[in-house]
């Protein structure tokens, strides 16, 4: 089940609870120090095993059963691959983050499955789930937050930090240092952190061995099973939901026409020339599955983006040297808000915050200055 | 097609822009500054005012309150030409009539006081100014009741902060009469000189939003301009759930039949806007280009639109050599034009020429175009 092995704990049951799969997680990693257990962090407005089943109608070639479990859903995923006409099968477990739109898939199969079965029944049923991006800023922080809940004195070492340029292509790795100073080295270089494998040390006992990445994937490797689910995944969740709440139901009202305005605030000034307003007009073209139209380049910016997945479509201005606002549609998803943001972090700059404030102005704004 | 050809497509697209968005900045600078002020303050971006037999359409106009009004025009260059200025003013002269503006609670009012605003392009607005106040005031040619207040803009581009800038041209004398407004801060004294004619700036921030609410301005859009629109924002909305998973599945590139007929799809498009008064005829424009870029056909009860994904480097193989730039690879207007340019046929082409000989036309009655204002 899960990929955990029948030797575990959870074999004897047939309706296990989630506390009865931590304890699994924990024997299976005991006797196999080498495996892991993958997790995949997702956004949902609604519950997503109606749109795992419908998959079943969508696919001839994949199947995909499930198992309410009360607590966590069971789902058997097997499908044969087109291209080469392999068969892919495993299970996960996918369950709710309370009072959240969060929901966590996990497996201990190996990285095709997560990949090819795991991966491939969350990528079909975009956009009515989204993929959820943590900045490294984000990252750092969840290790702050995790390195304070654990033991005043455990200490965090990174094993392997992966990081990359925000304007070119190239990949920069860091190993065993401290992780503040990963991330400083990777920020005073300009860059963005991608995935981080690390490890926490009390008294030099290793109590967990995990892996957080920027696209809502984290890893558990080895340590204690309840430190991972209690705080370090919560914690990384916390910022999924975060970004739930600012990118869902942010459409234009078609009762009123009235819009909301998502508006990004860069802490650096990263829109000086127009060469930077290009950037961001090949950061939004090169986003998959969609188009722009642009209206304005120089020296402020104005673009439609329009998304493939579902028809939402949003304008993008740049409004001054570090805003920029994302104005979206009467079709304006999670899924599709959540992609271009992270296209702004991950091409251009990581700084920023994003604020949902509508804006009012007097006569003083407009005169005077 | 030439590549001239193109080039004034290209232009025009910029040009109706750069017309929405100064449209955008009164209409996003007047509400913040008077409409909290004024019960029934109402921004009319799409006017068409009874006069008498003739129908009006200026580019905006104002009501602030049953004391004051405005009616706004964004004009091209003023021509040298005496007699071309005269025939200008004329158009303007029939502004300055008892005319029934919208206000907020749906209705019509007449101002005891109109004013008419004309918006100019800086760089030559000294020269106009005093030309029109030689005509107006000097010769006696014209004798408004209503002031024609002269404004001229200017695109700051400073790279930092980059506005829109407005000031009262004060070669021709005549100020906003709104002194019965009830408000500290009247476009008289913010413009006027006891204000020491001071700057208008509107800034992105400012008007974005109502660039979004309303794409368009009351004028014809050119047909490159209001086909991006109903591609990435009305066509969408033709597509269902199933059609939907075919593009997920091929990114796109399945070209998906919709069909629309002109009064349905203007129809649309005005509720899109919410209250647009979009006209047919410039959505049929619209299809008809579409047309010639081989995207639409025309079939007897409406047209049937290619409707697809454009990404990048798809039909891109008749790139001209230097021209690889981003926004001709990747960018949804210059995709439409450069398929235009390519697969427009003679008769096709006719027929686009035909709209913008309805447009100079309606000029002589109606309004003036936008012309190469910018």
């Amino acid at each position: 089940m899960y990929g955990l092995g029948e030797s575990s704990d959870l074999g004897a049951y047939s309706n296990c609870s989630l506390s009865q799969i931590r304890r699994g997680i924990e024997s299976y990693l005991k006797e196999n120090s080498r495996s892991s257990v993958s997790f995949k962090s997702i956004v949902a407005r609604e519950n997503p095993i109606e749109q795992f089943d419908f998959l079943n109608t969508r696919f001839n070639k994949g199947s995909v059963e499930i198992v309410d479990h009360g607590d966590h859903y069971e789902v058997d995923v097997t499908r044969e691959i087109k291209r080469s006409g392999r068969t892919v099968s495993g299970s996960f477990a996918i369950f709710n983050h309370e009072d959240t739109q969060v929901w966590t898939a996990f497996t201990a199969h190996g990285s095709d499955f997560f990949e090819r079965g795991l991966g491939w029944v969350i990528s079909k049923c975009e956009p009515h789930i989204s993929e959820f991006y943590a900045t490294s800023r984000d990252l750092e922080t969840v290790l702050d937050m995790f390195s304070e809940a654990v033991d005043y004195n455990s200490k965090i070492i990174v094993t392997q930090a992966v990081a990359y340029s925000h304007r070119e292509e190239g990949e920069i790795s860091y190993k065993t240092r401290p992780y503040p100073e990963v991330f400083r080295a990777a920020r005073d270089g300009g860059n963005y952190v991608d995935s981080v494998l690390f490890k926490s040390m009390s008294e030099d006992e290793v109590n967990l061995e995990a892996t957080i990445t920027r696209d809502g994937t984290t890893k558990l490797s080895s340590g204690n099973v309840e430190l991972y689910f209690n705080y370090l995944l919560e914690d990384y969740v916390s910022f999924g939901q975060k970004k739930a709440e600012l990118f869902t139901n942010k459409e234009r009202s078609r009762d009123t026409g009235d819009i909301q305005e998502i508006e990004v605030k860069f802490a650096n000034p990263v829109f000086q020339s127009t060469k930077d307003n290009e950037d961001l007009i090949g950061a939004l073209a090169d986003l998959s599955r969609s188009s722009v139209t642009v209206y304005h380049k120089n020296p402020y910016a104005h673009i439609s983006v329009l998304d493939f997945n579902d028809g939402s479509s949003c304008d993008v201005f740049v409004t001054d040297s570090k805003t920029v606002k994302i104005v979206p549609s009467y079709r304006g998803s999670t899924n599709f808000l959540m992609r271009i943001s992270d296209k702004l972090y991950k091409d251009l700059d990581e700084s920023a915050v994003e604020l949902t404030e509508q804006q009012s102005y007097g006569v003083e704004d407009f005169v005077g200055g | 097609m030439s590549s001239d050809s193109r080039e004034e497509l290209l232009k025009e697209f910029n040009v109706y822009d750069k017309a929405v968005d100064i449209v955008s900045c009164w209409e996003s600078s007047l509400k913040y500054i008077y409409g909290e002020e004024f019960d029934r303050f109402y921004f009319d971006r799409f006017p068409s005012l009874d006069a008498g037999e003739k129908k009006l359409t200026p580019d905006f106009t104002v009501f602030f309150d049953e004391s004051y009004g405005l009616i706004g025009e964004v004009k091209r260059t003023f021509p040298d030409d005496r007699k071309a200025i005269l025939s200008e003013l004329e158009q303007i002269a029939n502004y300055d009539d008892d005319l029934g503006l919208k206000h907020a609670e749906g209705g019509r009012a007449v101002p005891e006081t109109c004013d008419i605003i004309i918006i100019i392009e800086g760089s030559s607005a000294p020269q106009i100014g005093t030309r029109l106040k030689r005509i107006i005031t000097e010769e006696d040619e014209f004798d408004f009741t209503a002031n024609p207040v002269l404004i001229r803009y200017h695109f700051n581009q400073d790279a930092l902060m980059s506005r829109y800038e407005f000031q009262r041209v004060t070669q021709l004398e005549f100020e906003f009469q709104d002194d019965n407004l009830d408000v500290e801060d009247s476009l008289s004294y913010i413009l006027g000189e006891e204000g020491e004619y001071q700057t208008l700036s509107v800034y992105p921030k400012h008007f974005s939003s109502f660039k979004v609410r309303k794409p368009i301005c009351n004028d014809a859009p050119p047909g490159p301009y209001l086909a991006t629109f109903l591609w990435h924002k009305i066509f969408p909305e033709y597509l269902n759930e199933d059609q939907y998973e075919i593009w997920q599945a091929t990114n796109g590139q399945k070209r998906i039949p919709v069909e629309v007929s002109v009064g349905g799809l203007t129809q649309r498009v005005n509720n899109y806007m919410h209250n647009g008064t979009v006209k047919q005829v410039w959505v049929r424009r619209a299809l008809d280009f579409l047309c010639g870029a081989d995207l639409a056909e025309e079939d007897g009860s409406g047209y049937t639109i290619r409707f697809m994904g454009f990404v990048q480097d798809v039909g891109e193989e008749n790139i001209q050599e230097g021209s690889q730039e981003l926004d001709q690879t990747r960018e949804l207007a210059n995709i439409f034009i450069r398929r235009y340019s390519e697969s427009v046929t003679q008769e096709e082409e006719a027929r686009m020429e035909e709209y913008d000989e309805d447009d100079e036309r309606d000029d002589s009655t109606e309004q003036s175009g936008l012309g190469d204002f910018g």
